[in-house]
């Protein structure tokens, strides 16, 4: 398909929708092991399998009858996440940090009325934020705190990486800062900043919002360049063993780096968005080629980040491969 | 191994749809563009009732071959009743006879019709009118004024009137026209106690003036051959004889009519159907243009040399499914379009199929009176539905309502466009009303969402891939085609396969990721 006006993007090695879900997607994620992923339930059982660090569970509510748990739950923990269990793009969430008679403190301050609050928990239940049609459970879990060193970088919400995981190799990552215009959610189309990581060090390589190139954070003029993300191999050793443990061949898993726990799991996504490749100036085919044509991946978590590191690096696989085979 | 798979199929798709494809246009001359004037015609008549265990005898009028049309072929679809047809008095007649029915039954007539032309020369056969004595004549005149009755009088001064103000025979009658109408003189109103009851209505009316007048009329109940459509309702017209012939006028203005479109079936008030042993009678008559000679030709040609062509041609199916076909034959090619949009050129739409459902909408009322309708339709459903979602209900029970505003809006629209006598209002009760609401719906969401740019990016998406679609279903020549060559639509399908295994970039990502072309460059 090297044709017309887009060889040039063939030729910077960009990774087209079109082919991300016929040559990666369609090839590596079967159908089945859809839901481990798509139900954020199953995903922190998995995760825990996985020995992976999660946010802890509060409460699950399944059916409009139970909505008034969410009551007893603000009075134990003051401060928690309500969230769809199959939301997608982050609809539905809402962050709540205190409790007040009327209802409860939202992190801008406002106080949500009960009458509002259980509104929303149905129309979750209901299945509005949902993928597919039918009903839903809502997840009521703990509040990531995020690392400090975000108080400068996240406007209103919780900053996340990104990891692009293949094959339980991690092959690109960014950073994904929420902003005043996206509403304290870190998804880059609602306005977020995404920032291009440096695999192997774990810093910042550039800012972009609206697909539009930046330096500064719009909210803190902040520069997102060139900036250290905490606990980065903890992160790439979290992405790697959790994309191997799941079964799925592509993967993207978004890791919140948590001021006490480190690194925890936020969630995987089985259909991870392409855009990651203008916040690295990268074409992700390139880097997924090589590792496609491995025979087959190293067991040990270890020897798939050493492969990560090379692939960012353009180095051949060769050698791993011969490792593999004698091994 | 997938793709080889593939690769197969599509070449024996495409191999068969062309091979069919020109052994019907070559061998069997089928024509690959329609011929638009074409004058010959389809009519169908449907007659539904109910037995009641008795025997039944139901009578049917059938359109006659003389004068302007001559029937080419005829046929019945009537099973387990026995069929004559009888020509009396009032015309021709289907004679359906059955020793016993319980239970409906469903009986079809269908005729092809073709329209004489008569710059031709075609002899004119239809019986000439014996001669009445002409008012005109003055010893006519003097009997009428001799034999004083209201009734005499009355209809003395009219022909009188009309006869004064007319130069010949022609403005004569249209003079009669006009005076007999105007239900508001006196002359008429006597008329219409002193006649025969049934001159109530104009047209009888008309007949019993130009009668008595000496010009010989008849009224006339038949169809108008126009558009295809499924429901052609039944017209009554009057016809008079004019210069030796026979001429088709309105009956109101007695304006003539379009001879080659006016297909008589009964005269003189007969009815169209009668007999005895049914009940819940109902009868109705489709028409459709047919497919000019050459395509007949074409079919004959075919019985001859291939009959599996005309087995599996969709022309040889009933009428009102031919009909139903022409728009379904075209989905295919929608949804080609909306694969092209969404895979190779990545338009942003509500929903998958919405532009083309959204399309078929359209295709009722006119482009951009449908245009009009969905944007005022959706514009006042999200503001209700923004208000809906104040007073906090629930999902469902939302969506519903937003549906029966939706159908109260429509409502509301039929209503005052038949009250300002503008026509579209009616045909949008096609209009798809969940797809509208389902719009609304997910419109709010995106709004909500993403925000309002995002959400009327899509909506007008959705729009836009409703036009080419439009283009597509409204299209004479593709219709054609479609209903004539079906098998192309394997390559319609060979086509969506392909893409379907295309992995290339979308247009929109080659604005979406045009910084790494640009640095690919910077950095060689």
């Amino acid at each position: 398909m090297k044709f017309g006006p887009f060889s040039k993007l063939a030729k910077a090695g960009v990774l087209g929708i079109n082919s991300r879900n016929l040559d990666f997607i369609a090839a590596y994620n079967p159908r089945r092991f859809y839901p481990l992923v798509d139900d954020k339930v199953i995903t922190k059982k998995l995760a825990i399998e996985a020995g992976v660090t999660v946010p802890e569970l509060y409460g699950v509510i399944r059916y409009g009858g139970e909505v008034h748990l969410i009551e007893e739950i603000a009075q134990k923990r003051k401060s928690f996440v309500v969230k769809p269990s199959r939301g997608s793009g982050g609809g539905g969430i809402m962050v709540f940090n205190g409790t007040a008679k009327t209802g409860l403190r939202r992190m801008n301050g406002q106080i949500m009325p009960w009458s509002d609050i259980k509104y929303h928990l149905n129309n979750m239940l209901s299945g509005m934020f949902s993928m597919g049609d039918g009903s839903d459970q809502v997840m009521i879990e703990e509040r990531l705190v995020p690392h400090s060193a975000f108080s400068k970088l996240a406007f209103g919400g919780v900053p996340d990486v990104r990891v692009i995981v293949f094959r339980g190799v991690p092959v690109m990552a960014m950073l994904r800062l929420p902003t005043a215009e996206s509403d304290g959610k870190a998804n880059l189309h609602q306005g977020g900043v995404g920032a291009g990581i440096d695999l192997i060090t774990g810093v910042t390589t550039r800012g972009v919002q609206h697909n539009d190139a930046i330096d500064l954070h719009p909210d803190f003029e902040t520069p997102v360049r060139d900036f250290q993300v905490p606990g980065w191999p903890e992160i790439l050793e979290l992405a790697s063993r959790l994309g191997h443990h799941v079964g799925l061949g592509y993967v993207g898993v978004d890791i919140v780096i948590c001021e006490h726990k480190g690194p925890t799991l936020l969630e995987l996504n089985a259909r991870p968005g392409i855009a990651i490749q203008t916040a690295n100036l990268r074409g992700l085919r390139p880097l997924l080629e090589p590792i496609h044509a491995l025979q087959k991946v190293p067991e040990d978590v270890e020897q798939r980040i050493a492969i990560a590191k090379a692939n960012w690096n353009g180095e051949p696989l060769d050698t791993f491969a011969e490792e593999t085979e004698t091994a | 191994m997938k793709r080889t798979q593939l690769l197969i199929i599509v070449c024996v798709l495409i191999a068969t749809a062309l091979g069919v494809f020109f052994f019907k246009v070559t061998q069997l001359g089928f024509p690959v563009v329609p011929d638009l004037d074409s004058d010959t015609w389809t009519i169908e008549s449907k007659v539904s009732f109910r037995g009641r265990g008795d025997p039944v005898q139901l009578r049917l009028a059938l359109p006659e071959s003389q004068g302007q049309f001559s029937i080419v072929d005829e046929s019945f679809i009537a099973s387990g009743f026995g069929i004559e047809t009888v020509t009396d008095e009032t015309g021709r007649r289907a004679v359906f006879e059955r020793r016993a029915q319980d239970g409906s039954a469903v009986l079809f007539y269908r005729a092809k019709l073709v329209s004489i032309d008569r710059r031709m020369g075609q002899p004119e056969n239809r019986a000439e009118p014996e001669a009445i004595s002409d008012y005109r004549r003055s010893e006519r005149r003097r009997a009428i004024q001799e034999n004083a009755t209201p009734l005499l009088v009355a209809l003395d001064s009219v022909l009188t009137e009309a006869l004064e103000k007319s130069a010949g025979e022609r403005s004569f009658i249209t003079q009669l026209a006009r005076l007999s109408a105007d239900r508001n003189d006196d002359r008429i109103t006597t008329i219409i106690e002193g006649g025969p009851p049934e001159i109530d209505a104009a047209a009888d009316r008309l007949v019993f003036m130009l009668n008595a007048a000496g010009t010989p009329a008849r009224l006339v109940r038949g169809i108008i051959l126009d558009t295809d459509t499924r429901q052609a309702p039944l017209e009554s017209w009057v016809e008079y004889w004019l210069d030796g012939e026979w001429i088709s006028a309105n009956a109101r203005t007695a304006e003539p009519l379009d001879n080659s479109r006016a297909l008589p079936i009964v005269y003189d008030g007969a009815s169209i159907v009668d007999g005895d042993g049914f009940r819940r009678l109902d009868v109705s008559w489709s028409v459709a243009r047919n497919f000019e000679s050459q395509l007949l030709r074409a079919m004959e040609r075919g019985e001859e040399f291939a009959p599996w062509v005309n087995a599996t041609s969709l022309l040889s199916l009933p009428i009102d499914l031919q009909l139903v076909f022409r728009v379904l034959l075209l989905i295919p090619l929608g949804a080609l379009i909306i694969v092209v949009l969404k895979q190779v050129i990545g338009m942003p739409a509500f929903g998958t199929f919405m532009p083309i459902l959204i399309a078929l909408a359209f295709r009722e009322t006119s482009l951009f009176t449908g245009m009009a309708l969905f944007v005022g339709i959706v514009s006042v459903g999200l503001l209700l539905r923004a208000y809906f979602n104040q007073l906090q209900l629930l999902l469902v029970p939302r969506l519903a309502a937003v549906l029966i505003i939706v159908t109260f809006l429509m409502m509301f629209i039929a209503l005052v466009g038949e009250a300002s006598g503008f026509q579209t209002g009616l045909s949008i009760s096609l209009f798809p009303l969940v797809i509208i609401t389902m719009t609304i719906e997910r419109m709010s969401l995106t709004w909500e969402e993403d925000g309002s740019a995002e959400a009327l990016k899509k909506a007008a998406g959705s729009l836009a891939g409703a036009v080419p679609g439009y283009w597509i279903l409204t299209n004479e020549y593709i219709e054609h085609v479609a209903i004539v060559f079906p098998e192309l639509l394997l390559i319609v399908l060979a086509i969506v396969l392909m893409l379907g295994r295309y992995t290339g970039y979308k247009v929109t990502e080659f604005f979406r990721f045009k910084v790494l072309e640009d640095s690919e460059k910077v950095e060689r």
